[in-house]
Parts: structure tokens; sequence; C-alpha cells
């Protein structure tokens, strides 16, 4: 029964975009508006299409409907249910499906929100593009990937989901917001077509689109950051990045995406960098289908590619699909997009974006041969091998700081040219705050000399935006008499877009220092421990209380106690455990951690207790890893900000402030 | 003008450097993955050993180490050598499992490396690799369909 929902559904969503497509091509080519209004319709039907076939498939699941062969392979009778609902996305064409409905969601938004402009071409254009990849998408489901094909056996019950992913109820969170992140790139993706079709590469797309932008944006860093928080706290590699081919996958659209969230506002202000923009928006959309390739179709090896496929092909042909017509749309109008903009000063703040692109670019480039060299190699050789990962430790982080310096520098440069006094004038607190850094980094922290440049720059870009923040409150304050809260509510309202990045860029920095920490003196040891023994690793002692085993119809887990003390400090008691899964031989350890603003505790079951009734327990301790988590949460709440709208507020700046103030 | 040029000059010759610093370092940090048999050949011919050797954990054979880490036979269903892993090896190591022994030497005929790294399982692996992993398994005795 959901078989046949879910087919329909499918056969629906492949129907309205082939109909999309036709009476949209229809509307642009008679120019009636009728057709272009009834061609916006269907994208409510694609939504629907997802809807009932995620929710068919969600049916099936929990009736453990085991005649279709997704459901066999996914649930089993005792997978508890907030794992029977993530299977619907714990394989390959379940996951799919989660694709097609966040696409539909993201179509029919940009239907509302642009339902006055159904007339515009570009709006319309830039319809037919979203059109053609959900049909790409729907046409998945319908031939190398149907999540309803029927089981040509029969089961009493099914096998469950991989082990790693029903381990967690973070698989409710990550793949849905790297999701939202990958497929909202279709939006802005899809504008951009639509301006090299239609001849508008004006500013027009830019601010179209912005908004969706900053909503994929903020989602694809949610959910790469939560991509490492589960790696971290939940499968136990100890590590939150361990540049796998599966995480460049997501961190290379990531780059593009910041890249061109950075130029957007050149071209906006300064009609320069047309071309540049156009290309970093296609690299982005691109790679999110290159990225999706490589995790989905089994050509490397990990807990993302579910099994060997004929999905590969057909997203690699898509992929290439996208860059010749992206890059021949681009040739094709060559001439017209040379902007008359030039850059008047090295020391200004379009030539800062500049720098910052080119490095967000080499960045990409660093990390795009890494990963895919070894497969090109494995193709071409047959042979295999894998890139270390002090190749992308050695290249990032001179990108990385470089990228902190002119984070710290950019924001208080004026556009076009500068003088000295205005720069002695600004950079005069966070030099100083950032040289403190320095020194007291160089003369307390173990740091090598890139990390004692961190903990400095990061300084220096903190001290910068936290200027920026008191200038503009305590204009507000002496002008128009305003509380300080008010004050600062009234500042971050007039500009959110400004003052929203800024924020965002506190979590950049957040996040920097805790890379900075956590790769400098993270301590690892392993203890072999009796009942009431205890061991201490960098001055935390670790006493082992006890073990016990729970039996569910999921899993058996064995969980160990271990109490923790720094010096005299009780820091509680922590339970690393291994599970082991019916349908898997082997055990899945998930460790236990006391998180603190200055170490974490992370424990880890080695082996469980032997027949001395002894265990060995992995212990690490982690400076500062709190603060990744804390910096992605800092960037969230600064991508809400700027997707706020914005209100005319008196302005209170004096004139030099003010000049500081505007994007 | 000139100046212009200059400064077209040394853009491109910055955008070289860090390209060819960036294939050098590449270059320098490839970890070709060798088979079992390989390993062997390359101790016999000059007694050295790949960085990373992959083959499959034979059945029955594992003993954890005295201290931590643990000593086992591995094949690529040729050539089985003793292989032993300095640090304690993860979760899913056991009996049939797909591993890679890294940073290898040679003991004597013993194969040290200093961790282990097991795949989750020969189904989430490429082609090329699960041909190679099934032969280990058919000639350990390890159906590859016992596994998960």
């Amino acid at each position: 029964m959901s078989a046949h929902v879910g087919t329909f559904a499918l056969m629906l969503g492949v129907t309205s975009s082939l109909l999309g497509i036709v009476v949209m091509a229809r509307g642009i080519t008679t120019g009636e508006a009728r057709y272009l209004r009834l061609s916006q319709r269907f994208t409510g039907a694609i939504l629907i299409a997802g809807v009932v076939a995620m929710g068919a498939m969600q049916y099936a699941l929990h009736a453990h409907d085991y005649t279709i062969k997704y459901v066999a392979n996914n649930v089993a009778n005792g997978t508890p249910g907030l794992f029977t609902v993530t299977a619907a996305w714990s394989a390959l064409e379940g996951s799919i499906l989660l694709w097609i409905l966040i696409l539909g969601g993201f179509m029919a938004g940009t239907a509302i929100a642009f339902r006055k402009r159904v007339g515009d071409p570009l709006v319309a254009w830039a319809t037919i593009v979203q059109y053609i990849v959900a049909l790409f998408f729907f046409g998945l489901t319908v031939t190398v990937a149907n999540p309803f094909a029927l089981n040509s056996k029969f089961v009493i019950d099914g096998t469950g989901p991989n082990p790693l992913l029903q381990n967690h109820p973070l698989i409710a969170f990550h793949p849905p917001f790297l999701y939202a992140g990958y497929v909202g790139m279709t939006i802005p993706f899809s504008f951009a077509i639509a301006a090299l079709v239609t001849g508008r590469f004006g500013e027009g797309w830019l601010a179209d689109t912005r908004k969706a932008s900053m909503i994929a944006w903020g989602f694809l860093t949610i959910g790469i950051v939560l991509g490492a928080w589960w790696s971290y706290e939940v499968l136990g590699w100890g590590g939150y990045w361990g540049w796998d081919p599966v995480e460049n996958a997501s961190l290379l659209p990531w780059l593009t995406a910041t890249a061109f969230i950075h130029s957007v506002m050149v071209q906006e202000r300064r009609a320069m960098l047309r071309v540049w923009n156009l290309s970093l928006i296609i690299a982005t959309f691109s790679l999110t289908i290159l990225g999706t390739f490589l995790t989905r179709s089994g050509v490397i090896t990990s807990v993302h590619a579910f099994s060997e496929s004929k999905i590969g092909p057909a997203l690699l042909s898509f992929f290439g699909l996208i860059v010749v017509s992206g890059l021949g749309l681009i040739a094709w109008r060559g001439d017209r997009l040379r902007t008359p903009g030039r850059i008047d000063s090295v020391v200004s703040r379009e030539s800062a974006f500049l720098m910052n692109n080119l490095l967000f670019a080499g960045f990409a480039l660093v990390i795009f041969t890494g990963t895919v060299f070894p497969l090109l190699v494995e193709s071409l050789q047959n042979k295999q091998l894998s890139v270390g990962s002090p190749y992308f430790a050695t290249m990032t982080s001179p990108i990385g700081l470089g990228l902190l310096f002119l984070m710290a520098v950019a924001p208080v440069l004026p556009w076009r040219a500068t003088s000295g006094e205005v720069l002695r004038d600004r950079l005069f607190v966070p030099l100083w705050a950032g040289a403190i850094a320095f020194v007291s980094a160089v003369v307390f922290s173990s740091a090598g000399f890139a990390g004692v440049c961190a903990y400095g720059l990061a300084a220096f870009a903190l001290a910068g935006i936290v200027r920026n923040f008191v200038m503009a409150v305590r204009a507000r304050i002496s002008t128009q008499h305003e509380n300080p809260v008010r004050a600062l509510l009234n500042t971050v309202r007039g500009n959110p877009r400004r003052w929203g990045g800024l924020i965002v860029h506190v979590g950049v920095v957040l996040i920097a220092v805790a890379i900075t920490a956590s790769q400098g003196s993270a301590i690892k040891q392993e203890l072999r421990l009796s009942r009431g023994q205890s061991g201490v690793v960098a001055g935390q002692r670790i006493t082992y209380v006890g073990s016990s085993r729970s039996v569910t119809a999921q899993k058996s887990t064995l969980r160990s106690r271990f109490a923790i003390h720094d010096g005299d400090d009780n820091l509680g008691v922590y339970t690393p455990e291994i599970s082991s899964y019916r349908n898997a031989n082997n055990g899945i350890g998930t460790p236990s951690v006391h998180s603190g603003l200055l170490r974490d505790v992370y424990l880890q079951l080695a082996a469980a207790p032997d027949e001395r009734d002894r265990v060995t327990v992995q212990v690490a301790v982690n400076p500062m890893i709190l603060w990744l988590w804390l910096g992605g949460l800092v960037m969230a709440f600064g991508t809400c900000v700027c997707l706020t709208p914005k209100r005319s507020v008196v302005s209170a700046l004096p004139v030099r402030v003010r000049e500081d103030a505007t994007v | 003008m000139n100046g212009l040029k200059a400064r077209y000059i040394v853009m491109a010759l910055v955008c070289i450097g860090a390209v060819a610093w960036m294939v050098t370092n590449l270059g320098s940090n490839l970890n070709y993955m060798e088979s079992v048999s390989t390993a062997v050949h390359q101790r016999d011919a000059n007694h050295t050993s790949p960085n990373r050797v992959g083959g499959v954990v034979k059945p029955h054979t594992i003993k954890k180490g005295a201290t931590f880490g643990a000593i086992f036979q591995m094949t690529d269903g040729r050539t089985t050598v003793t292989a032993r892993v300095q640090g304690t090896p993860p979760d899913l190591f056991a009996d049939c499992i797909p591993v890679i022994l890294n940073n290898t030497h040679w003991e004597g005929s013993t194969l040290v490396g200093d961790q282990v790294t097991v795949k989750h399982g020969s189904t989430y692996t490429s082609k090329q690799m699960k041909s190679n992993v099934d032969t280990a398994l058919d000639a350990t005795g390890c159906a590859p369909a016992a596994k998960g």
C-alpha cells in the first residue's frame, strides 16, 4: 500500500517537474502571463509529492512493511521509534527522498517569495533550472535509487540500520541540516543561471537570492559543525575532524559559498567581480553534487557510503552537465560580463574581500586536490592510496591564518581608499589586544609559531569586532539617550546584515581558538584498571567504579562507570559504553565526555572487563573543544540575525563612525 | 602601465609558487596501500616496508597483547604474515575483518604497525577493494556473505 502511494508520489514529482519545464518554456516563448503563473504552481505539486513520498516511507517504516526492500534493509522489529524515523535517511534511496522533500520546500518557498514577479524572465528561468534539478532527483528515485522497490524475499524481521546510524539521536539532525545546506544552494544557483541566460547579470539576482544563500549557508555551517560533534562525541574516533574525504566533501561547497557571500558585497557595492560571483555559485552547487557523488556512490569507503549503486554515474554526469553548462554560459556571455569597476587602492574593503576570496578559493583548491587525487590515481592506475593529513594541516594552516588576519582588518577598512590616520585610529586598540595575546601565548602556551599567530590574530579580530559594537552603541547612547540594551538592539536592527555578519565572525574566532588549542596540546593515554583502581592522565584522576550490561531488542550494551577527579574537584561519574547490535558482529563504542570550558576529559572503552575484571579505557584530555560547539552556536545565531529584516532606526552615528558602519 | 605589468607578474609568480608548494606537499604525503604479498616482496628485496599494508584478519589468530595492542595473522589470500599492532585496535577489529596496518616496519618476520584501521565491513568498500577482500576472505575460509 505505502509502496503504491510512494511510487505514485514520485511519479507525480517527475510529471510536475516535466510539466513545470514545458509550461514555463511556453510562457517564456509566448510571454503570456497565464502560462508563467500556471508553471509556478507546479512547485507546490513538487512539495506535495515530496511530503507524500516521505510520509509513505515513514508509514512503511513504522508499520514494518518488509515487502519494501528499503524498509527490510533499514529497520528491524526492535528498532526504537526515533531510529525508525531517521531510517528514512539512513541509506541511499531514502536520503534522496529527504533531498527531494527539502528541495520541494525551497522551491515552493521561492515561488511564494517571488509570487508578485511571475512575469519576470529572471524568475521564470530560475524556476526552470529548479525544475530541471527536481526532475533529476525525482528521476533518480524512479530509476536507479527507487526507495519503494519491492522485496523479492519474504522477510519476518528487517536488518535494521547500520549500527553507527542507530547509536545516537544526532542522526536526526546532522543529515537534514547538511542536506538543507546542500539543497538550498539550488536557489542562488538557479538565479545565477537565469541571470546568464537573460543577460541580466547586474546586481539584481544577488539581491534576490541574498536570503536564500544565507539560509543555505547557515544550514551548511550547522550541518558541518554537527558532523564534527557527532564524530567527536558519538563515533569516538577521538577527533572532530580527520580530513576524511566525506568531511572534505561537505567543506568544499562551504568554502566556495563563504567566498560567495563575501564577494557579493563587492558586486553590490562596486559592481565588480561579476564573473567571479557567477563562477563561485556555480562551483558551490556543482560541489554539492560532487560531494553527494563522493559520499553516496561508494567510491570512498566510509560510514556515508552505504552500498555500491548505479547512482554514481548519474550523479557524475549531472555534475558534468552543471559544470559544462555553467562555464559555457559564462564563456558565451564573456564580453558583456566585463565590469567597469576597478580597485582603487590595495588598502580598501574591496581589496580585502578580493584577498579573502583568493584565500577561500585556494583553500578549496587544496582540499579538492587532496580529496580527488587518490580517486583519480585509483581509477587510472588501480592503486589504492590516501593523502596523509599532514598535507591538509600544512597547507591549510597558513591559509587559515591569512583569513583570520583579513577578518580582523577587513571590517574596519573603508571602501575605495583610506588614510593612514583613519587606520591608526581604528586599529589601535585591536592591534594592542592582538599583540598582548601574541606575547602571552609565546610566554604561557606550548603552541608552535602558527598557533601563537592564531591566538594573536584571534584576539586582534575579536577586539576589532568588540570595538565596532562599542563605538556604535556609545554613539546611540550619547545622541539618542537610549539605555545600553536598547542602543545595542537598535544598532543591530539598523543594519542586521553587517552586525549579524560580525557576530558570525565572533563564532569563527571561537572556533579558530578551539582548533588551535585542541591541536596544540591534547594528551592521550590508555589505562588498564581493576575495580576501584585509579590512574592519572594530565592531572585528571580516573577511577573505575564498575560495569553493567543491559539488553534490549535493539542492542546489548556494556557500560563501565568511571569517576573523574580534577585534583580535589569531583567532576562526576562518566559511562563510556560498547554496544553490540543484532545486525553486526562487532561492538560499537560510544565515548563519554566531561566537557569543560578549559578542557574535556574524554573516555572511550578500549576493551570490556577481562577475566580479572580489568577494563581498558582510553583517556584523552583535549583542551577547549567546547569552544568549537559554542562557536558553531554563535555562527548560527549570527546567521539568524543577518536574516532579520532591516528596520529603519533613527541614525545616531557621527560622520566618522557612520562611514565605519556602512557595508 | 609598467607598474601594472609588474604587479601581474608578481601575482603570477606567487600563484605558481603556491601551486608548486601544494604539489610538493601532496607528493610527500601520499600513502600507497600495498598488499601483504607486496610487503613481503619488499622485505625480501630491500628490507623496506610499505607505509600502509592492507589485508584480512585470519580467523582465530588474534592474541591481545600483554600490555596493549594485538598480534594476529594478516593475509591477502596469497601470502600470510604475522602482524603486530602497537596501539589498541578499534572496536570493529575482529576475525575476517579487512584491515589496514599503518606505518609499518619489519621486526624479523613480523610486520609491526603503530595502528590498525578497520573498514566498516566489506559492504562499504569500493569495488576494487571489495574484490580483493572477497578473494582474501575466500582463501581464509571466511565467507564474504557472513559479514555485515
